[in-house]
């Protein structure tokens, strides 16, 4: 297990109580480990050269001009500062479950911080939504670091509750952000899948890449619930009094029908979907993230 | 205990049962309220989960009940055995049922007492320790036979032939299925059965648990023997050995029961004799007793308890047995003053009776450890005079001669008849057969009818003694009643041979052999016999050998062995003596000699014994007797024995038969199982003339059965030579492993239960119970 691996694990991250350090801690666990090099050569497009100040990555001075000039500049690439991000967390009720390190919506924030640090490292821009039926928190569009502290102090704040309207949530996100960016979604997508899909198609027309991170508790995907068990509904009234492992196998076959759904709309309105599980490394979210953010760079 | 719960009341088995099927569905309802909460996210896939599968998860659940119920009750079931009693079901399944065969030793010495307790009932409580282990295995079977009731059996071939429908006659318990009430039916029998007088070996019981064992099939057999293995019967050398051996061939296992360690001092009375031959009213009888000391130890200062019981002419015949009621009288008391271990002391002592009949007399010892030896009967007929048939010649004296003899005074009570050999053929064989005993003195000559009627009556039993004299034809005896070896006459003679005269008288003419007809001269120092002279004699053929005909001389003259002076010859159960010599005065002076008349009746007494012999009974045999009437089938009654001497029970009592029942017409018997007392029993039937007669049996124990001497722990062990044998002691007896089922139902059911068990998993898991 590469170091990476071991301090990222949520039982290591768990400990770090702050949703900003937790996040700053996976990206640079995520950056020393093996993944780091795929996504940060020079190969993408230079803009022009600044001259250096405080606080740069020494890796960014163009020492052949400090060779030549005996001056200190940094190098500056023409995307850098023209992605924006937008992360939608989802935070109703159904996100509060979980039966391992984090529920769903701590791992979620989790994820989102950790992704916003990243975005922000890159020096690009990062706006957030949490959201349930109704919009929690908005944070907007940033690109200064100190604004991850902002992006984290809102994910941390809200307590998941009530019903999620995703379709509605989406339709308002496209009202908020008109320009093109990217669109990273993250949610249990417990909720009209039919509605959920048509609002990532209506954010895909607009031009927005769109990236799904669909966050599931093991106990949701396993069903490995045994004995005489009632099992209340997070977000309505409705409860079921049952024997879970007479359940279990119908359980199963509608979730991979609703996941089946989900991927297949997904796919075929292109929009990255990863399925990630509370119980996984918290820098599972980070290689998808690069390698859209990567596949960006090359495309233009 | 759990055990006896479950057999105990059918109101309990229901309260099981129901509990049984009530145990998982209160289970699955208590599963239904006991359940925890869990808040769930996507609860949307797990309703439409269970829309869909709700009818399968109802059908799981309450199969899932279903399932518990039925281990549940099988597991009952199972440890109850339920079913096992069913021999169709057991044999169907290829299992079987344990059959426990209980043999139980109920001979005489069986009763011998160690304490309080006899070895018999140290064999109920073996019975009593069996039954209450029984009565916690329902379903096996039991039967309980006695050796005696198997002897009975066995020598009156009651038992039916295997396969023959329902029970033998001679089992207590015959295969019967042990139930709850097994042990107050036990207690019942028990009680009614006691220790037999008989003395019966293993053998018959043995053989017939081996025909029992062979009948029913499906069945594991282990068989009892609850004995106190005397030696006699249980020795290396009796057919005790073989029968365990067939036992074993077919399949049973044995235990070996020893319910006696070593015997205790015991005295028994193994025989009470009439001594005389001549038993007639008014004259003393003489008797013999012999007492053995069966114990290790000398016995001093017996007291012999002896009784006679006078039953009078008049009571013998035309009486209703029911009314003849006798009291024994007590006669002086003998004493015994030692007897050593293991000798035979055997007394002499004098009975009297004044009046004629069938008395009957008992002897009986102090009690000891075996009572059963400790009692003996006798019948004892005595006449009003003993009848002697005197056949001589009309031309000499030597019949009245033998007459005064014979009854010298009248005081011998025998009366004799004068005859000539012509009456003597005229005579039928009633006529003879009422004689005791008959002296032909020098006759001639008989014919040849006289001489066969004479040989008829000496081999049933009638006793003759021949004189000679000068009127013998010698030609004539030796055709007619020598005839070569095969008449009555002993010897082949010659002719008369005078015997020299002894001047010095220093030589005893007569000279005895040791023989009962001299007992009154043997031993005796100047006997009168020597002064008897023998002047002539009748000499036999030369060819002729006392050995080669089987006759044995009891006198010569003087000492001359070619010259024989008297000879015997026994010939069927009769005796014929033969005095070479005349019994009158012409060739000799003997009858003017004391020891004449002695010897005469010597003579008489020793023939006429085997007459006057009465037949010995042993308990346990038919009594049979020929009908003195056969065209009077129904009149007779059979009086037997109580359980002392002097009770009297009649049969038969309104239910004709029960006893008696004549075997055919020509018969009138005892049976054997009904022999079973010792005493004086008493068989009354009408004679021709239609008058009812009595004829008393005294029946006695066989007092073998008092030998002491016991298997050893060797010996024993030797006996239980199969694998599944086992020998214990009563004491410790406990039937252990040999109590549980060897069914396949069982099994099965464990094999049943088992499946269901797994079933039940598995579908606890499928409707999460597990």
């Amino acid at each position: 297990m590469p170091d990476s691996a071991k301090y990222l694990h949520p039982e290591a991250i768990r400990r770090i109580s702050r949703l900003e350090l937790r996040a700053r801690h996976i990206v640079e666990g995520f950056l020393s480990g093996t993944h780091r090099s795929p996504y940060f050569g020079r190969s993408v497009e230079f803009l022009q050269h600044r001259q250096y100040a405080a606080g740069d990555d020494l890796r960014d001075v163009d020492w052949r001009v400090w060779a030549r000039q005996d001056r200190l500049v940094v190098k500056q690439y023409e995307e850098d500062t023209n992605l924006r991000v937008h992360l939608l967390v989802d935070v109703s009720a159904s996100m509060q479950f979980g039966n391992g390190v984090f529920n769903k919506y701590e791992y979620s924030a989790t994820i989102a911080a950790t992704l916003a640090y990243m975005i922000l490292r890159q020096h690009d821009a990062v706006a957030a939504m949490t959201f349930d039926a109704q919009i929690r928190q908005r944070v907007p569009l940033r690109s200064q670091r100190k604004h991850l502290r902002t992006l984290a102090d809102a994910f941390a704040m809200d307590h998941p509750q009530n019903k999620t309207d995703l379709f509605g949530i989406l339709q308002r996100a496209a009202a908020i952000f008109p320009r093109r960016g990217m669109m990273i979604i993250i949610s249990d997508f417990l909720c009209d899948t039919e509605a959920t899909l048509r609002g990532l198609k209506l954010l895909r027309s607009q031009g927005h890449d769109v990236l799904v991170f669909h966050v599931m508790d093991d106990a949701e995907l396993d069903f490995d619930f045994s004995g005489p068990t009632r099992f209340d509904s997070m977000e309505t009234d409705q409860f079921l009094r049952c024997n879970p492992q007479a359940l279990r196998e119908g359980y199963l076959a509608e979730l991979q029908k609703f996941l089946d759904q989900l991927r297949r709309g997904c796919a075929d309105s292109r929009v990255d979907y990863a399925l990630i599980r509370t119980s996984d490394a918290l820098d599972a979210a980070l290689p998808l993230y690069l390698n859209k953010r990567l596949g960006k760079r090359v495309g233009r | 205990m759990l055990q006896n719960l479950l057999t105990s009341s059918p109101w309990l088995w229901g309260g099981l049962i129901a509990s049984m099927l009530a145990l998982p569905i209160l289970i699955h309802f208590i599963n239904q309220l006991r359940y925890r909460r869990i808040r769930f996210a996507a609860i949307d896939f797990l309703l439409a989960s269970h829309r869909r599968n709700q009818r399968k998860v109802w059908i799981k659940q309450w199969l899932l009940v279903a399932a518990r119920i039925v281990a549940l009750l099988l597991i009952l079931f199972s440890v109850a055995q339920v079913g096992c009693e069913q021999n169709r079901l057991t044999s169907w399944l290829g299992g079987s049922v344990i059959h426990h065969y209980v043999l139980l030793d109920d001979s005489y010495s069986m009763g011998e007492k160690d304490g309080d307790q006899s070895a018999f009932d140290r064999c109920k409580e073996t019975l009593r320790v069996l039954a209450s282990q029984l009565s916690v295995k329902n379903g096996q079977r039991i039967s309980l036979v006695r050796f005696s009731q198997a002897q009975i059996a066995a020598r009156s071939d009651e038992i039916r032939e295997p396969g023959a429908e329902n029970n033998f006659p001679v089992l207590d318990v015959n295969g019967q299925v042990i139930d709850r009430g097994f042990e107050s039916q036990l207690e019942s029998l028990l009680g009614r059965i006691t220790v037999s007088s008989m003395s019966c070996g293993p053998h018959d019981a043995i053989e017939l648990a081996n025909r029992l064992i062979q009948q029913p099939v499906g069945e594991t057999p282990v068989v009892y023997v609850l004995s106190d293995f005397r030696k006699k019967d249980w020795g290396q050398a009796t057919s005790a050995v073989t029968s365990l051996d067939g036992l074993r061939r077919s399949g049973a296992s044995i235990e070996l029961v020893r319910t006696t360690e070593y015997c205790s001092a015991n005295l028994a009375i193994v025989d009470l004799a009439i001594d005389s031959s001549v038993r007639v009213a008014s004259v003393p009888i003489m008797m013999t007793i012999s007492i053995r000391n069966f114990s290790a130890e000398t016995i001093r200062n017996i007291q012999v308890r002896l009784q006679s019981a006078s039953y009078s002419e008049s009571e013998s015949t035309g009486a209703a047995p029911d009314l003849v009621r006798v009291t024994p009288t007590d006669l002086p008391m003998l004493l015994v003053e030692n007897v050593e271990p293991g000798e035979t002391v055997t007394q002499r002592f004098s009975v009297y009776f004044a009046q004629p009949g069938q008395h009957a007399v008992f002897a009986k010892l102090p009690d000891d450890a075996m009572d059963s030896d400790n009692e003996r009967f006798v019948v004892l007929p005595v006449k009003a005079q003993a009848r002697v048939l005197v056949v001589g010649n009309s031309t000499d004296d030597d019949t009245s001669i033998v007459s005064l003899a014979l009854n010298p005074g009248n005081m011998t009570g025998i009366a004799t008849v004068p005859a000539t050999a012509a009456a003597l053929r005229d005579a039928t064989e009633q006529e003879l057969a009422e004689c005791d005993a008959i002296f032909l003195l020098g006759v001639e000559r008989l014919e040849e009818a006289a001489a066969n009627r004479l040989y008829d009556y000496v081999s049933a039993g009638g006793g003759v003694v021949f004189f000679t004299g000068p009127s013998v034809d010698v030609n004539a005896w030796n055709d007619v009643l020598y005839k070569n070896g095969n008449g009555i006459f002993p010897v082949a003679l010659d002719s008369a041979v005078e015997i020299p005269v002894d001047s010095d008288e220093t030589t005893v003419d007569i000279q005895s052999e040791r023989h009962p007809v001299w007992s009154h001269v043997l031993d005796v120092k100047n006997s009168p016999l020597a002064l008897v002279q023998v002047r002539e004699v009748l000499r036999p053929a030369l060819e002729w050998s006392a050995e080669t005909d089987n006759v044995q001389v009891l006198a010569t003259v003087r000492g001359d062995s070619t010259m024989p002076l008297m000879v015997e010859k026994k010939i069927g159960k009769g005796t014929v003596l033969a005095v070479l010599t005349s019994a009158g005065p012409l060739w000799n002076n003997w009858c003017r000699n004391g020891t004449f008349p002695a010897s005469l009746l010597l003579m008489q007494e020793y023939v006429g014994r085997n007459r006057n012999e009465t037949a010995f009974h042993q308990i346990g045999n038919a009594i049979v007797k020929t009908r003195r009437n056969p065209n009077v089938a129904s009149e007779y009654a059979i009086v037997v024995p109580g359980s002392v001497a002097s009770d009297r029970v009649v049969w038969p009592k309104g239910s004709a038969g029960k006893i008696g029942n004549p075997s055919s017409s020509d018969f009138v018997e005892v049976a054997a199982n009904e022999s079973t007392q010792p005493g004086v029993y008493e068989i009354w039937q009408p004679d021709e003339a239609g008058v009812m007669q009595v004829e008393r049996i005294a029946v006695n124990v066989d007092t073998r059965e008092s030998e002491p001497e016991l298997l050893n722990a060797g010996e024993l062990n030797g006996l239980a030579s199969g694998a599944t044998d086992r020998v214990t002691s009563a004491n410790e007896f406990m039937p252990g492993a040999k109590l549980n089922q060897n069914s396949n139902l069982t099994r099965l059911l464990f094999f049943v239960v088992l499946l269901v068990l797994v079933a039940e998993h598995f579908l606890a898991s499928a409707n999460s119970y597990h």
